[in-house]
């Protein structure tokens, strides 16, 4: 295994830090709430029973190491990917969400169940994240284009 | 590509490692395979003409029988008196929404303001119970629920009902 650390370019390395710290962020309290983070999970009506503790206890783990090697730079384009996939996943999951009129904590960022969210910003907001990633990807520097 | 795939791998496969320890030791942890009631063929979920996902909050019959059962929510029936009276579910309050202003002020103070509201009316061809919803969420209410299925659904389905007005 091969640390990438030193080959990002100073942009790149901005926003690997601000794409991990939201992932990092938002699995602390789904970490923190298995149980409450698996009925968010289960309203989202998609997935069988059986499945939905393990992705409960799973997926914000995944979150946060993926996170952190982005933010430390540790094998960063393999977490970029995860990152992309599970940002995906999560569009598409909100999509269907938004589409069938169920219209309840996302389980974004927190798991309190007062809190409401606005499906259609959580989309735009994970299209962002995929524009992130596919510049962290490349590693394109603006500098770089400037001088050109 | 193939070496960022097998390190994606690994960060998965140490993900898992780390989601079984916690699984093991977390305070508040839940078993890896939990008992869950299948919702997933509740595909879609009839929606009134006025729905709008950005404000609109939609139960299922299921969701609304749970939430009654456990006392979850405040029932709300937005139906007329002479309607309500012929039958209700049971607890359920009536406010009517022509006459909202009329039965406010008496209505409010049966209704504790961090209590989840649940409005109904009388099923799937009235659509009263969201714009009350909607009223509510201008009252400072958080997330009222609309059992859109209203009356009907919960009778065909001969769940328990009362009548008479007393509120």
């Amino acid at each position: 295994m091969r640390a990438e650390t030193n080959n990002r370019t100073f942009f790149t390395t901005l926003l690997s830090l601000a794409i991990g710290g939201i992932f990092v962020y938002a699995s602390i309290d789904k970490i923190i709430n298995p149980e409450a983070f698996a009925r968010i999970i289960h309203n989202y009506r998609l997935l069988p029973p059986a499945a939905i503790n393990g992705l409960a206890i799973f997926l914000p783990w995944l979150e946060l190491t993926a996170g952190l090697c982005l933010i430390l730079g540790f094998n960063y384009k393999s977490a970029n990917l995860l990152i992309f996939l599970m940002t995906l996943v999560f569009i598409a999951a909100l999509e269907t969400a938004y589409f069938r009129g169920i219209n309840l904590n996302c389980g974004c960022f927190t798991t309190a169940a007062t809190t409401k969210s606005n499906l259609l910003a959580r989309i735009i907001e994970d299209f962002l994240i995929l524009v992130g990633n596919v510049i962290i990807h490349l590693n394109i520097s603006f500098k770089r284009y400037k001088r050109i | 590509m193939r070496k960022i795939i097998g390190s994606a791998l690994l960060i998965v496969g140490i993900s898992m490692i780390l989601a079984l320890g916690s699984a093991l030791v977390h305070p508040k942890k839940i078993p890896l395979i939990g008992v869950w009631p299948d919702n997933r063929r509740i595909i879609a979920l009839e929606k009134p003409p006025s729905f709008d996902p950005e404000t609109d909050s939609l139960i299922t019959l299921e969701e609304a029988f749970l939430l009654w059962k456990d006392k979850g929510g405040i029932f709300i029936d937005t139906r007329e008196p002479e309607e309500y009276s012929e039958g209700h579910i049971p607890g359920a309050i009536n406010l009517p929404f022509e006459r909202w202003d009329e039965y406010w002020d008496s209505v409010e103070p049966l209704i504790g303001a961090e209590r989840l509201i649940v409005t109904y009316c009388g099923g799937l061809d009235c659509e009263l119970s969201l714009f009350a919803a909607r009223e509510f969420q201008s009252h400072g209410y958080v997330r009222p629920l609309i059992f859109f299925g209203g009356y009907v659904k919960w009778t065909e389905q001969g769940l328990p009902i009362e009548s008479g007005n007393k509120q």
